[in-house]
């Protein structure tokens, strides 16, 4: 059973969304998907409130959750260096069996070394990603490309987390040593 | 159970696959070892002075550090290694170079005692190990550069490429043990136990220094007590010797955003040293007398004039008191003062910034030469500089 969950969630992760740049009617980038799973309504609200999401939308067959999350982007010089932290927002709506999650707000927070030689985040340093990506220099469109990768990667394991149906433990056999082996 | 374990080997090899693809996607994550940096070079002359001097071989030039050396000179390589992990890392600064030089000048102190001069101690800049202990408390032991003043060792966080003389005779470095403190978002704190300044490699007087820091929405309120030279000792020291009294310093550091392209930063600090004391035959006393110092107030006005240009002034007043410094010239009861003005612009060419920059100095007693070797009371100077950051 464990086998099969561990291939299931494999498999998942290798056919996993593959995202595009989407914009909503404000100009703001959205990464967003309505996914039917096979899952009840009760584990789906489960799974994703195990996932850390806070409640933000009570109801009685629809629910709505919302998660802030970030990863770091790097420059690339003689080793990588930290050039700031994307922060964005996750929300998900739970309906029935299925979920439509949601990826906006996408903020730069960009870093710099500080007196002591440490990178941190830059005062007044963040900025909304949309306008830097659209007027994106040679460093930005890679980071365009990262960011893109990286979202495919968080999504594809949000999708596999968030269908995984709880294992009972299973009872450890106990082994009796005796003489008569 | 054949079935079995051919799916056990798909599994691996899809959750190798997986692990393959997400390294390809990997640009996010770093717990390697840093290196940045920077590399420094300039060229100065004085306006209406002279660059030559007879038995000066850097000429007249204004007391503060770095960039005071006429013609074209060299500033320096700044190589940092950095490890930031979640729970602890380390930074290791380095320096080659006179700029470099001129930052750890307190460091010769091991090669002294091994009679090596020229040894590797003499390239470190900061050198100290963290460990967070908690999201809110870090604490650091090793070399690290001061928490006092606007300015720093690195061209890279000033806006200005000479410094001014509140940095210059502030501390550098310290050497020892900091607990910081995220209070919130907007609030910090730092309480440190540390060597005299500027005693970065050991601690050969058995004082120690306290240090302390608040910081409120930019504002930063900083605290340095101590004694720098040790105390006398009646069974070692012989008439005559003398050690001064215990430093204090205060010291505000702020900036400001006026707006989108707008921006402000201030300095005010306190310096204080004690009279001290003296061996008196022998016996022990303290020496009579107001204690001696300096203290200043500095404003840096930058404004952002293109994604290129920004342009920014340093206006400075500093003042000496009771013979605390020679740096600058005093009248008869050890007093004296200087306003200097810098004029800077900033422009950035990827990561090169290249700073053209006009300086007066403006003291209250003859501190500078004329063009006819005379003493003088003002300097102009001018500052090409280039930083190249890495």
């Amino acid at each position: 059973m464990q086998l099969a969950m561990f291939l299931l969630f494999t498999l998942s992760q290798l056919t996993g969304t593959l995202l595009e740049y989407s914009y909503d009617e404000s100009g703001k980038i959205v990464f967003m998907e309505v996914v039917n799973t096979t899952i009840g309504y009760d584990t789906l609200v489960q799974n994703v409130e195990n996932l850390g999401f806070e409640k933000v939308e009570e109801g009685y067959e629809e629910q709505g959750f919302s998660k802030e999350a970030s990863f770091m982007l790097y420059n690339k010089r003689i080793s990588k260096v930290p050039h700031g932290r994307l922060n964005y927002n996750v929300q998900i709506e739970v309906k029935g069996n299925r979920y439509r999650y949601v990826i906006t707000d996408l903020i730069f927070h960009e870093y710099e070394r500080n007196r002591y030689g440490r990178y941190e985040e830059k005062r007044n340093g963040q900025m909304a990603l949309e306008p830097l990506l659209a007027d994106a220099d040679k460093q930005w469109e890679k980071h365009k490309q990262t960011i893109l990768k990286k979202m495919e990667s968080e999504v594809a394991i949000l999708k596999s987390e968030i269908v995984v149906i709880p294992v009972e433990q299973e009872q450890k056999s106990k082994v009796k040593i005796n003489d008569n082996w | 159970m054949k079935n079995r374990n051919i799916l056990s080997i798909m599994a691996l090899f899809l959750s190798f696959s997986v692990a393959f693809a997400q390294e390809d996607v990997e640009e996010t994550e770093s717990s390697a070892v840093t290196v940045s940096g920077s590399v420094d070079a300039y060229f100065r002359t004085n306006l209406g002075a002279p660059n030559k001097m007879p038995g000066v071989i850097d000429g007249t030039a204004p007391g503060t550090s770095f960039a005071n050396r006429p013609g074209f000179s060299l500033g320096m390589v700044n190589l940092i290694l950095a490890k930031e992990g979640k729970k602890a890392g380390f930074v290791a600064d380095l320096v080659f170079g006179p700029r470099g030089e001129d930052a750890v000048f307190g460091s010769p102190m091991n090669a002294a005692v091994n009679g090596s001069f020229g040894g590797s101690a003499q390239i470190v800049n900061q050198l100290y190990a963290y460990w967070n202990v908690s999201d809110n408390v870090t604490l650091t032991m090793g070399n690290f550069n001061t928490f006092l003043g606007y300015e720093v060792i690195s061209p890279t966080a000033n806006f200005n490429y000479s410094t001014s003389y509140m940095f210059s005779y502030g501390p550098f470095s310290h050497t020892g043990l900091k607990a910081d403190f995220a209070l919130s978002d907007d609030m910090s704190a730092m309480v440190s136990i540390m060597n005299p300044t500027d005693m970065t490699e050991f601690n050969f007087v058995s004082t120690y220094t306290l240090g302390a820091q608040f910081g409120i929405k930019g504002v930063y309120f900083n605290f340095l007590y101590g004694d720098q030279d040790g105390k006398l000792d009646e069974d070692l020291d012989t008439d005559g010797d003398t050690s001064a009294g215990s430093t204090f310093q205060g010291d505000i550091t702020a900036g400001f955003d006026l707006s989108d392209k707008l921006f402000l930063g201030l300095n005010a600090t306190y310096n204080s040293t004690g009279t001290g004391e003296i061996v008196n035959g022998t016996t022990i006393e303290d020496v009579d007398g107001d204690a001696a110092g300096f203290y200043g107030l500095a404003g840096y006005f930058q404004v952002a004039t293109s994604d290129a240009l920004s342009l920014g002034a340093r206006i400075e007043y500093f003042q000496v008191y009771n013979g605390g410094l020679g740096v600058i010239g005093l009248d008869a009861d050890g007093d004296g003062s200087v306003i200097d003005v810098t004029l800077s612009a900033q422009y950035k060419v990827g990561d090169l910034t290249i700073i053209p920059e006009f300086r007066l100095d403006s003291s209250s007693e003859d501190s500078f030469t004329d063009s006819d070797y005379l003493p003088t009371k003002s300097l102009s100077s001018f500052v090409l500089a280039a930083v190249y950051s890495f």
